[in-house]
């Protein structure tokens, strides 16, 4: 019993010990690779940038891959204190090339107002997904951060696509969680119910009246996406830049519709986890 | 639970099943207004937050109060002027009476209670008690003559070097911070930030003593072994700090 009580004691010293390690200076490596960002007549030079816990994010132009300092940072949360030594790391190779899944008319778009396109288009490769900009069939899809203000890491798509005489709706559920980036963890269809179906023709029709629009910040925007086989329209859009504009409430009413009837068909609570 | 305050009122299976009803009935048009008006609240339909289908829920104590507050309402309004309808010999004034009556007292709890709830939601999601605000972490700058400029980190990660650059605060001669003759810095966090929590030192030449980091509830303190530097601070205020409309009282959250 003694020794149990002994060992009990030094397992208790080990680990608070062990644990003072926490206030020594950690790696916080961040990768970054250079992208090429192609739209229909344009080419962009990207960096992206990744770390440790899968957040990345996109920087314009490309970065001397020679870069690797940068800096101490000192944190504290809930009491405990601890440093970071801030490194950066190029990661060597080819150069990736992102084709932009949505119009984008060249120099038009000052570099810096296409992150949310950059963004999307890598997202939407990574899972998988076509372009439907020149689909033939008729598609409506939704590509949501789970985050609205900050950087996101995970993200969802909600595609509708309409046959003759039925529809049916997918799920997927990317997730950025290491250096890889965002990955593919989970997809789910479910055909529609006819009256369902009618509801998205109905909420359709009021869209298509609306041209293309953005409102972009404050916050991580969703982008809207559809093609009725005759015109394709998108829509870019932040929760907290439409706030309150009645202009965005179709649109907005509409990214709902696709969102609320997978949480009906599905039941879910969350759509932050799968 | 209607039929049991009730029971010494009940002497028939119609009555049962009245009194019965108008609790059930209350219940759900309670409950249903309630889901309604909070999903009002959070941008979404009326009825979307009926059928539970809505995108965005609404989260902190003024929403939880208001959406509470309408659902206690309602709830009470039913139950009151439903019972008073099941008693001989009321007219519609005494129904429309006890439904006011029991209405406001409705409002009144179910308020409190909403209140409460919509707080501990928002505080379980990571965000402001009362408004129901997101966090949004970034780089707060301290200009020299005490206002402060606040950059997202989205924003801020994204901008070239050179621009970066220009967040950096200046310790010397900066009214928001005041440096002592053994080098120890104290920064007054400004009114339109919640929290500093992090500082990042870009200088190879210059060290910050990671054991003299203190962190208040308003200020900051550390240990530099250069005062005339350059300090990136880091940290986080709720969305809408400082209030600009009525409409920044009421925040939501997706799903």
């Amino acid at each position: 019993m003694k020794k149990f009580i002994l060992l009990c004691i030094y397992a208790t010293f080990g680990n608070i010990l062990y644990s003072q390690d926490a206030d020594s200076l950690r790696l916080f490596l961040t990768e970054f690779q250079k992208v090429v960002f192609i739209s229909s007549d344009s080419t962009y030079k990207f960096t992206r940038f990744i770390e440790p816990d899968g957040k990345f994010y996109f920087m314009e132009g490309f970065v001397d891959s020679i870069y690797s300092e940068g800096g101490t940072m000192i944190w504290s949360k809930k009491n405990k204190t601890g440093s970071y030594e801030l490194k950066f790391r190029y990661v060597p190779g080819p150069i990736e090339t992102i084709n932009s899944y949505f119009p984008i008319k060249g120099k038009e778009h000052p570099t810096t107002d296409i992150i949310d396109e950059v963004r999307g288009s890598y997202i939407l490769k990574q899972l998988g997904e076509p372009k439907i900009i020149n689909s033939t069939d008729k598609i409506v899809r939704v590509l949501y951060p789970t985050e609205d203000l900050n950087l996101c890491k995970y993200y969802r798509v909600f595609k509708i696509r309409f046959f003759t005489d039925y529809a049916k709706l997918y799920s997927f559920s990317g997730r950025s969680v290491d250096y890889k980036g965002i990955q593919l963890i989970r997809i789910d269809s479910c055909m529609l119910k006819k009256k369902d179906i009618g509801h998205f023709k109905k909420q359709l029709s009021i869209v298509s009246a609306v041209s293309d629009t953005t409102c972009r910040r404050p916050g991580n925007p969703w982008i809207l996406e559809y093609n009725d086989s005759v015109e394709y329209k998108h829509f870019i859009i932040s929760d907290y830049c439409s706030r309150g504009k009645k202009n965005f409430k179709p649109i907005r009413g509409f990214r709902d519709l696709i969102i609320g009837t997978y949480i009906k068909y599905y039941n879910v609570n969350s759509l932050v986890y799968p | 639970m209607n039929v049991a305050t009730h029971i010494d009122n009940i002497n028939s299976f119609g009555q049962f099943a009245g009194f019965y009803g108008i609790g059930a009935a209350a219940g759900a048009a309670g409950a249903g207004v309630g889901l309604g008006v909070s999903s009002v609240l959070a941008g979404g339909s009326f009825l979307g937050g009926v059928m539970g289908t809505s995108t965005v829920v609404s989260t902190g104590f003024a929403s939880g109060f208001v959406s509470g507050a309408a659902g206690g309402f309602t709830g009470g309004f039913v139950n009151g002027f439903g019972n008073a309808a099941m008693k001989p010999g009321n007219d519609f004034g005494d129904m429309l009476g006890a439904g006011w009556d029991f209405g406001w007292k409705g409002a009144l709890f179910g308020g409190v209670a909403g209140g409460i709830t919509g707080g501990i939601d928002a505080v379980n999601h990571d965000r402001n008690f009362w408004t129901g605000s997101g966090k949004q972490y970034g780089v707060i700058k301290l200009n020299t003559d005490g206002t402060a400029t606040f950059c997202g980190e989205d924003d801020f990660k994204i901008k070239p070097y050179g621009e970066k650059v220009e967040y950096g605060t200046q310790l010397n001669n900066n009214s928001s911070i005041t440096i002592s003759n053994d080098g120890k810095v104290t920064v007054k966090v400004p009114n339109n930030v919640n929290r500093i929590n992090g500082i990042v030192e870009v200088s190879k030449t210059t060290s910050i003593d990671s054991r003299s980091f203190l962190q208040g509830r308003r200020f900051i303190s550390f240990t530099t072994s250069d005062v005339n530097g350059i300090e990136f601070f880091h940290g986080y205020r709720y969305w809408s700090n400082p209030f600009d409309s009525f409409r920044d009282l009421f925040h939501y959250r997706g799903r």
